[in-house]
């Protein structure tokens, strides 16, 4: 009800609608995972064509995503998101965060070794995501990302935690 | 994948290979590792290199991924026990990391032929305090990581009651699949409720024959369809002679 309350989400949830009436068998999260799903294509194709997020998409990030939102936008414009990738095509995405720590962040699952990901995600189960691995979402829907090749042995090293991607 | 056994640290290691060893075939073991990490870092280093064998070879990718006694890593030395933020971070790390590899060795298996299976991912973790006196409604909070990235847990209980009409000198359990990830196979075609719990009773006799029975006799129609569905045989063959108390184990 909320969700249909505001404009953008409303226009984002439509194509859901035929499976929102099952909602109740899902999890609220997976549900609002597949809003921001909507949302990080709507970034996209509206960054592609204006260069700009417009204010009605940066309401509709502060709704879905909190404070987190104008901290990885942050983030993606001081260019803190770095995607690496090896010779094997496996790739990840290291942010650099406020600290000046290094956080790795996995392509196809969501996972951060910052504080705030262990306490307000897994843990209190009140946010979907922290601000580094929503940086690593929005940095690619626009485009504003460094690049790093790797070796694959130096990407299993930053994959499992061991390494840095500027340790050596 | 298993925890290397040794006298401090006993867990039940093993089973999935001796098990193995009978089922499956000498050439089909050929294609199976078997890797013993003594530790949680050297577990997240193995499944983080698994692709490297993609690079530049000819070697088929990994098609499925068995991690055995999770618990085993997550609770080792190194971990504090009170810790346990860092306990459910690390529980989210090493499912998170098996999941990307799982992904990502799926997009490889895909390259290769569209007609290849994509890689899976089973673990099996037993939660704390297992085999001792449990409050029911206290779940141990690794579980719910867990459930946040393995879509369908299989709880196997050995403290269900059954009715006193059906007990006997065998060993009985309650059997459990759970969560959003239960289609297709699990499902009946009328099934309108995709992530209903699904349940068996399971009976091991003194033989080491297994019976399943559906708990709701709706189920029967589609019982059929999960035992011949490929990770299900797995998982249930697989099931040890010697179960502990209590045991759950998740699967994508």
């Amino acid at each position: 009800i909320i969700l249909y309350s505001n404009k953008i989400l409303g226009k984002l949830i439509v194509p859901f609608k035929n499976w929102i009436p099952f909602a109740s068998d899902l999890s609220l999260e997976r549900i609002i995972w597949k809003v921001a799903e909507q949302l990080f294509k709507e970034v996209q194709k509206t960054y592609q064509e204006k260069t700009q997020i417009p204010d009605d998409l940066l309401i509709a990030l502060r709704f879905v995503f909190g404070s987190c939102a104008l901290q990885a936008l942050d983030l993606v414009d001081q260019r803190s998101v770095t995607c690496v990738s090896s010779p094997s095509g496996r790739r990840a995405y290291q942010v650099m965060g406020g600290s000046g720590l290094l956080y790795t962040c996995y392509t196809y699952c969501h996972y951060c070794p910052c504080p705030a990901f262990s306490y307000t995600v897994l843990r209190r189960n009140e946010s979907l995501l922290c601000k580094h691995i929503l940086a690593a979402y929005l940095s690619q829907a626009m485009g504003l990302f460094q690049q790093e090749t790797l070796s694959d042995q130096h990407m299993s090293n930053i994959l499992s935690g061991r390494a840095a991607a500027t340790d050596t | 994948i298993a925890p290397l056994q040794n006298q401090e640290n006993t867990c039940s290691g093993t089973y999935h290979s001796k098990i193995a060893l009978v089922i499956i075939g000498v050439t089909s073991l050929q294609k199976i590792k078997f890797a013993y990490p003594r530790s949680l870092e050297d577990l997240l280093q193995d499944v983080a290199s698994l692709h490297e064998a993609v690079s530049g070879s000819a070697t088929a990718p990994t098609s499925l991924i068995i991690v055995d006694g999770l618990e085993c890593y997550l609770r080792m030395p190194g971990l504090s026990s009170g810790l346990q933020q860092a306990q459910l971070s690390s529980a989210a790390h090493v499912s998170a990391l098996l999941f990307d590899t799982a992904a990502f060795l799926t997009q490889t298996l895909e390259e290769r032929a569209a007609s290849l299976a994509p890689c899976r991912v089973l673990a099996s973790f037993q939660p704390v305090g297992e085999g001792h006196a449990r409050d029911p409604s206290a779940q141990d909070p690794v579980i719910s990581v867990l459930d946040r990235y393995f879509q369908v847990r299989c709880t196997l209980d050995r403290r269900w009651q059954p009715s006193p009409a059906a007990a006997g000198p065998q060993d009985m359990w309650h059997v459990c699949l759970c969560g959003v990830g239960i289609t297709g196979a699990f499902l009946a075609e009328d099934e309108e409720n995709p992530g209903r719990p699904q349940e068996w009773t399971l009976v091991i006799g003194a033989d080491g024959s297994m019976e399943f029975t559906p708990r709701n006799v709706d189920h029967v129609s589609y019982l059929t369809g999960a035992l011949t569905s490929g990770l299900t045989k797995l998982q249930i063959e697989n099931l040890p002679a010697q179960l502990s108390s209590c045991e759950a184990q998740w699967f994508e």
